[in-house]
């Protein structure tokens, strides 16, 4: 069957994958990359590690995170509303969204409420969401199968709009679509070093999965793929904007070799990309890869409202990053 | 019982935009009518007679309308400015996915990731935060398919529980959906019914005034889906109504004190035939009773309400259970018919 983007993204999106609870997102990942892969695994944090034998003298590590912002249950409240915490999520974007609740016996959905406008006092028109006021409502489950612990994510349907997709985590599974992207060209180049591509685990709440991985790796060099701002004004920084192509990171974080050879393939092969200052650390994977001394890369795809329950993407810019990434890999001399 | 609920908050049908409600309504109910009638402002009312006997008339009502957004502006970067139609709390619109104009265009409201608010992580967004993003690049293109004026309805799918329905626009598709199980399976009885189904009630109850106009009835049961408040924002001495304790009897509500008679009749009713009613604990929010104290010689309304949690939100939730007592109490009182000697009692 041709690969379509705009699938493999729906699939991505509607599947669940909060830090640590990545199964169901291994599990489309892993139907797409094994046709293109020598091996594929999955590691003791959960990463899912696709493997392409190259000439056998370098490996190269590229990072996806595939977990995504969520909350976790901390209160069960018996009236039927469970109190909750955030992971990476903005308590705003909360209030009449609709969410799903991982318990023991299976997905149940939830409702976050906010009293009507009726209800409201002058007082309480002038608080925003927080984690404290927040509840969600489960009150159409009778029995309460819900414990402390148990992992809520958002529920929210992906949607093409123009030239861009957007859904709910794209942070950071445009950038795995990217990586699938990648692989599936190089099976008409023959010129790499060993590849691994890792859709790595719990990149939200600290990159713990890409640290496994370049631990267990040791690649020579570590490419991580994440989303960035696109489109909104940061000030002192220039714009990056959807569809200009991927943005090539430079700071501390990166290999200034790494940076310079990047910018050389995306101008020999013809594409567009922007770049971005990252004067500290990235809040990337390649932040853990770089912490085991490997020299590491970032490369990001602009995003517009992240970790909102729809976030913005455009296709070409998963494309081109999926291409940038392929001819890299091939045309690296180390 | 609620054989129409799932299409009717499908429908998409904004204050002063009613016409897919209407339509649908119309085409379900107009050929088993004695009488239909329409009229300038867009109500649509539909008459059933009694044995005859009686020339009194009862009017049902309910309110079409739902509350919804209306693009306001387009800014240069192509996304759109909009403000409330009716009672909206921008704080609910933050992520959610919408639909625009009449083609339904999908969309959604952007916000500002975490990552960049820097003196707004703690305050409310306003309606000048609010932006729908809808895949345009430039004003002039969004503007050829989006002209200023165009409604946006909120975008939920109607999902059905044991015993709780989420969905948007249950106000007040739950009271049409009410009076259309009503048409349904009517008690044969001697006066006329009219089952009056209003436009722009969130507008300032602007459409029940002419369509009772029509029907110069003696006496009206409005349908509503009310507040409930029943959550852990508030505490249970401030709820208003609480969800499966039955069908909610107004007694007084945005300043109206609704008449006595039919309000202990209703009471007597549900009582007298184990209905599960409670009585609403909050006067918020007013319904076209009030404007029907308004209209012509003051025409006397009860209110039968379905306890609604998060109603003029995109999402909403009420309990079948009350949904089926607020059915099983307008059915009683039809069927004994009191209701329409109310005008001889004294107040």
């Amino acid at each position: 069957m041709a690969f379509c983007l705009e699938k493999l993204l729906e699939e991505l999106s509607m599947v669940d994958g909060p830090p640590g609870r990545e199964g169901p997102v291994r599990k489309v990942l892993d139907s797409y990359v094994r046709p293109y892969a020598d091996d594929v695994y999955e590691d003791t944090s959960g990463n899912l590690i696709a493997q392409k034998k190259g000439k056998g003298e370098k490996k190269i590590l590229v990072s996806t995170h595939m977990d995504e912002v969520g909350m976790i249950v901390s209160k069960v409240l018996p009236e039927g509303f469970l109190r909750v915490e955030g992971i990476g999520i903005d308590p705003k974007i909360c209030p009449s969204q609709k969410v799903r609740i991982h318990t023991k016996q299976g997905v149940k959905r939830g409702v976050i409420g906010m009293l009507a406008p009726h209800l409201q006092t002058e007082e309480t028109r002038k608080l925003a969401a927080n984690f404290d006021t927040l509840f969600v409502d489960v009150s159409m489950h009778p029995d309460l199968p819900f414990r402390v612990g148990d992992f809520v994510t958002l529920d929210s349907k992906p949607m093409r709009l123009g030239k861009t997709y957007c859904g709910k985590a794209l942070d950071n599974r445009a950038s795995c679509a990217a990586s699938v992207i990648a692989l599936m060209q190089l099976q008409k180049r023959d010129h790499f070093p060993d590849l691994f591509f890792v859709f790595s685990s719990r990149e939200e709440v600290g990159a713990f999965g890409a640290c496994t991985a370049s631990k267990s790796i040791q690649p020579d060099l570590g490419i991580a793929i994440d989303v960035t701002h696109g489109n909104e004004s940061v000030p002192n920084t220039s714009k990056i904007e959807l569809g200009k192509g991927p943005a090539l990171a430079f700071g501390p974080v990166i290999q200034p070799a790494l940076f310079k050879a990047f910018q050389a393939v995306a101008e020999k092969n013809g594409i567009a990309v922007q770049t971005e200052a990252v004067p500290g650390r990235s809040g990337t994977d390649a932040d853990m890869i770089q912490l085991e001394g490997i020299p590491s890369m970032v490369i990001s795809i602009p995003q517009r409202y992240m970790h909102n329950p729809i976030e913005m993407i455009h296709l070409k810019d998963i494309e081109e990053t999926g291409r940038l990434l392929a001819c890299f890999l091939s045309e690296w001399e180390g | 019982m609620m054989k129409w609920l799932k299409e009717l908050c499908a429908l998409h049908g904004a204050s002063g935009n009613e016409h897919p409600v209407k339509a649908f309504i119309r085409s379900k109910l107009a050929d088993r009518s004695d009488a239909v009638y329409e009229d300038g402002i867009g109500n649509l009312v539909l008459l059933r007679k009694g044995a005859g006997k009686s020339a009194k008339r009862l009017m049902l009502l309910a309110h079409m309308d739902e509350v919804g957004l209306m693009v306001t502006n387009i800014e240069e970067d192509g996304r759109l400015a909009v403000m409330p139609v009716g009672g909206v709390d921008p704080r609910v619109l933050l992520g959610k996915p919408v639909v625009i104009g009449e083609g339904e265009i999908p969309g959604f409201i952007g916000y500002q990731a975490i990552h960049l608010q820097k003196n707004t992580l703690t305050v409310p967004p306003e309606w000048k935060d609010i932006r729908v993003e809808a895949g345009f690049t430039k004003k002039e293109q969004a503007a050829e398919k989006i002209p200023i004026g165009t409604y946006i309805h909120f975008h939920t799918e109607y999902e059905e529980f044991e015993n709780r329905i989420v969905a948007k626009a249950l106000d007040d598709r739950g009271g049409c959906s009410i009076l259309m199980d009503l048409f349904e399976d009517l008690p044969a009885v001697d006066y006329d019914i009219y089952f009056g189904f209003v436009v722009q009630e969130e507008v300032g109850l602007r459409g029940s005034g002419a369509a009772a106009k029509l029907v110069c009835p003696d006496v009206a049961l409005v349908f509503e889906t009310t507040t409930a408040g029943d959550n852990p924002e508030l505490s249970p001495a401030r709820w208003s109504t609480h969800l499966d304790q039955g069908v909610a009897l107004s007694y007084l509500q945005g300043g109206y004190a609704l008449d006595s008679r039919i309000f202990e009749l209703l009471v007597d009713t549900a009582s007298r035939n184990r209905i599960p009613y409670q009585c609403k604990g909050r006067t918020v929010g007013g319904t076209d009773a009030t404007r029907l104290a308004k209209t012509m010689y003051g025409i006397p309304s009860g209110g039968l309400n379905i306890p609604g949690r998060y109603i003029h939100a995109p999402v909403s939730m009420i309990s079948k259970s009350d949904y089926q007592s607020a059915v099983d109490l307008a059915r009683r009182v039809i069927a004994e018919g009191k209701i329409v000697q109310i005008m001889e009692g004294s107040l």
